[in-house]
């Protein structure tokens, strides 16, 4: 019964996670003029991009219906070759997830698939992070919080009165980039929701005061990991003996 | 081998591959790093296929940074961040530019104007750093706000010279970038 249930919430955090990546993509659609004036130079790489961005939606939309692995794969294909501008950082991690997606699968039962995508989320997740952390912790500017006073001193203005004390921008600032390099923790099982669990709440926090698009792909993203109840490292290498 | 073993091989090596370009490739953009080929190829062949594989080492401190080192050159007072992506644009020596982002050891600039001849040379010697030409876009001529925009955000993603359309204007992106020459302190 559990498992069950366990089964349901993957499989509604998988079509949420493809619905937010066609949202992501379809917002290029509506601005691709606007995209368009980065990349592209030619009209005929301008009708390219649309054509790759309806297949994109094809391949993504049946990928919710259909448990075959190829529709996934054909649009992480489709989004590599996409030639608009990238959308900051939310750009990598729409990608990753749908990398991780794409060996996932929407398919209830674990395969040797599924482990390497997971053994991929939590890589890159690791990878990411860890490089992140590095350069936040060898940049004074962050680390005095300055970078924290900058970005929400402003987002707080509505609450009069209300200024940010230099000690908390401090705080959070080293909080971060603590919690960053923490993301290795996520390779245990045991500490892999409490992690999770932080980051989503950083990237809640990103999502409401910063970045949308970005906030919402991590905490997607950390979501998936705090379901995966297996190792991945293991598994993988188990399904490979087993094949 | 049976074709299931063998596709699971071909996965799990692929899958291997990739992590090994994913984790080493951000070191392209570490000044220890940056003469390496190996690392410099593992870089060039993952970006090929991944989307913004280096966005992540482009942490946006870097951008304060930047408008700091602006601040001790020029000399003006504060600077204020417009948004996230920096698009400040100053004014030095009848220049109009702006940093679009700077590494440990490296930073790119964008110079907005179109009558600049040996463009690196001034740049890197008024900003104290070596030449090195592949980051440096200068475009022309003047744009509208929006257009500017576009074209700093295309800039900070775009290697090499490269021509485009904006409306009914050409624009000539170039690039080149200056290393540090000597590991200077970023002064606050």
């Amino acid at each position: 019964m559990r498992r069950r249930n366990s089964l349901n919430v993957q499989r509604l955090l998988f079509i949420l996670s493809v619905v937010f990546i066609i949202i992501f993509h379809f917002e290029k659609l509506l601005n691709i003029k606007t995209y368009y004036l980065y990349f592209s130079t030619t009209p005929f790489s301008y009708q390219v991009s649309r054509l790759l961005l309806y297949g994109l939606f094809l391949t993504l939309g049946i990928s919710m219906f259909s448990e075959k692995r190829i529709f996934l794969f054909l649009g992480l294909v489709l989004s590599s070759i996409l030639n608009l501008q990238f959308n900051y950082g939310a750009d990598v991690f729409i990608f990753n997830l749908t990398l991780f997606l794409a060996f996932i699968g929407n398919s209830s039962k674990d395969d040797f698939l599924k482990s390497c995508g997971y053994l991929l989320m939590l890589s890159h997740l690791t990878v990411i992070y860890i490089y992140n952390g590095v350069n936040k912790l060898t940049d004074s500017i962050w680390l005095n919080g300055k970078v924290i006073e900058f970005y929400l001193t402003p987002k707080i203005g509505f609450l009069q009165g209300v200024e940010l004390d230099v000690g908390i921008a401090r705080f959070i600032s080293l909080s971060v980039v603590v919690l960053q390099f923490s993301i290795l923790l996520i390779w245990f099982k045991k500490c892999r929701k409490l992690i999770a669990i932080l980051f989503i709440l950083k990237h809640s926090f990103i999502a409401f005061f910063l970045h949308p698009f970005f906030g919402v792909v991590c905490v997607l993203t950390h979501f998936h990991v705090y379901f995966y109840k297996g190792n991945a490292f293991k598994d993988t290498l188990k399904g490979l003996e087993k094949s | 081998m049976n074709s299931t073993r063998f596709f699971n091989l071909f996965v799990f090596c692929f899958v291997l591959f990739n992590l090994i370009l994913f984790s080493i490739s951000p070191l392209n953009f570490q000044s220890h790093f940056r003469e390496n080929q190996f690392i410099s190829s593992a870089y060039s062949l993952i970006s090929s296929y991944h989307r913004g594989i280096a966005r992540f080492s482009f942490y946006t401190k870097s951008n304060i940074l930047f408008h700091t080192s602006l601040f001790e050159i020029n000399d003006e007072g504060d600077f204020e961040r417009v948004s996230l992506v920096p698009l400040k644009i100053e004014k030095f020596n009848n220049l109009l530019y702006e940093i679009i982002n700077k590494r440990f050891d490296t930073i790119r600039l964008a110079i907005l104007t179109g009558h600049l001849k040996n463009e690196g040379d001034f740049v890197c010697e008024n900003f104290d750093y070596k030449k090195d030409i592949s980051y440096l876009h200068v475009v022309g001529p003047i744009l509208s706000d929006g257009e500017m925009a576009l074209v700093l955000d295309r800039a900070k993603n775009e290697e090499g010279a490269r021509r485009m359309m904006v409306g009914e204007k050409t624009l000539y992106l170039y690039s080149i970038s200056c290393l540090r020459a000597n590991e200077r302190e970023v002064l606050l």
